[in-house]
């Protein structure tokens, strides 16, 4: 019983702010199915989330259908949900990622012809959204941007397109070694620019 | 490199955040993890930056979308709700979140408050200087009046004393003038012929040496007699009182070595008035 439970009867968005519960009882009430533990889990994380997804699918209208989707399975799936998955934000960003490609990969989005590249589709997004959430995009734009060429490619394959490390040497003839050092060196550096 | 050093730059965790390891590549990971203090931290900062990235990169999706998610679960949204107690309780929320975050205000606040202060000061300290520097000028103006009136007011009751003098009956005024050594000189003996008093009014004769005064002599019966000496400085209003002489045909002003003589220098008479 942790004090997570003196709040669950209340709205979530309104004391977010003020209220940072733990992880670890987040995860408990969400396996109870508490309702306002998934209300919390939704406050906080569909932003990012959908940050993520947007840049994937490059359609706000297919971004939504796919963050619906990812958290129907979040809230069903919960009780499959282990430490062996990370934390939960890390958990229901690959997800999130798996079901953005798979949706992009299925036909109906492929006959709309929408195969422009990742940076070019974050841009025309960027521009299309409201004013606080260009804001936002303009800045994770700046900071990748930061990155340098190697980095960037890396980063844009196994966070955006969800190639794995293997799959990145292979297909662009790159040593695995390479590829292994070079994400981590990509994610040292993104810490130190976002954290 | 230790071999923990090399598990960790082997992009395994990088791989891990992404969700690109498989069953047992994870479990030996967090074995790891669970073992090596080094490789709980390294894998925290990488679910730490994924998470900020996310951030960073954040959209916040439509209302709406929020609203058929809860619907399509069957799910009541808590931020819908709103009877009495929730109304409560949203007072008290609010009171407390009040508490949080008061502080920044507060400091703001403060700091407003601080900058006016300074301002207030740097004005009301020149104010203070300026009504500082006008107040001793006007203490100054009031010593020097005061000393005027102070001026003033001897000479005035000096006059009155003069007067008081001159009133009295018998009293005969001889001017004496000034002869060629000092052409502007001018004095005046009033003689009282009933008591014999003599006064001295000196105010026009030119001021003697500390070396030399002036000495009065009556003429009588065609010979000197000294009437006293005195100096001419400063303010000469108050009328001199000599000696005093029953007869006298003239009286003449010399000017003496200090403390007088047994008979005047002639050379050195200033002034002289016969009767």
């Amino acid at each position: 019983m942790g004090y997570y439970h003196l709040f669950s009867k209340y709205n979530f968005k309104t004391i977010a702010p003020a209220v940072k519960i733990s992880e670890e009882v987040l995860i408990k009430e969400l396996k109870a199915q508490k309702s306002s533990a998934f209300e919390y889990l939704y406050d906080n994380y569909s932003a990012a989330i959908y940050g993520v997804i947007v840049r994937i699918v490059k359609s706000e209208e297919v971004a939504q259908e796919v963050l619906h989707d990812v958290f129907m399975k979040a809230w069903k799936n919960i009780n499959a949900y282990s430490a062996e998955k990370g934390r939960l934000y890390t958990w229901l960003v690959n997800i999130s990622r798996n079901a953005s490609i798979d949706k992009l990969r299925s036909k109906e989005i492929k006959k709309t012809g929408k195969t422009d590249s990742v940076s070019d589709n974050v841009h025309i997004i960027d521009n299309a959204n409201s004013t606080e959430q260009s804001i936002d995009s303009i800045g994770l734009e700046k900071v990748l941007d930061k990155l340098s060429d190697e980095l960037r490619f890396v980063i844009d394959q196994m966070y955006f397109k969800g190639y794995t490390q293997t799959e990145i040497s292979e297909e662009f003839d790159i040593p695995l070694g390479t590829v292994k050092t070079r994400a981590r060196t990509a994610m040292r550096t993104l810490r130190e620019l976002l954290l | 490199m230790s071999k923990i050093e090399a598990y960790i730059s082997s992009g395994v965790i990088e791989a891990f955040v992404l969700g690109q390891l498989n069953e047992s590549e994870t479990k030996e990971l967090l074995q790891y993890a669970e073992e090596h203090e080094e490789v709980r931290k390294a894998l925290d900062e990488a679910e730490e930056t994924l998470f900020a990235l996310g951030q960073k990169g954040s959209i916040a999706p439509p209302a709406q979308s929020k609203n058929e998610l809860f619907a399509d679960l069957g799910l009541d949204l808590e931020s819908d709700k709103a009877d009495s107690e929730q109304e409560l309780v949203h007072e008290e929320i609010k009171k407390e979140t009040k508490s949080f975050s008061i502080y920044p205000y507060l400091s703001v606040a403060a700091s407003i408050v601080a900058v006016i202060g300074i301002v207030f000061s740097v004005y009301f300290y020149n104010q203070w200087q300026a009504t500082e520097s006008r107040l001793s000028n006007i203490i100054a103006q009031n010593q020097t009046m005061a000393q005027q009136y102070n001026v003033v007011k001897n000479q005035m009751e000096q006059y009155a004393e003069n007067v008081e003098i001159l009133r009295q009956p018998g009293i005969e005024t001889v001017p004496m003038k000034g002869l060629d050594i000092a052409p502007d000189a001018q004095a005046f003996v009033h003689w009282n012929k009933k008591t014999n008093e003599v006064f001295l009014n000196a105010k026009k004769m030119p001021a003697n040496e500390m070396a030399n005064q002036y000495q009065l002599w009556a003429i009588v019966d065609g010979n000197p007699v000294d009437m006293g000496v005195f100096d001419v400085a400063g303010d000469m209003t108050r009328l001199l009182k000599m000696k005093t002489t029953g007869k006298a045909s003239a009286f003449a002003v010399t000017l003496e070595p200090r403390g007088g003589s047994e008979n005047p220098t002639m050379e050195k008479m200033y002034v002289i008035g016969q009767i």
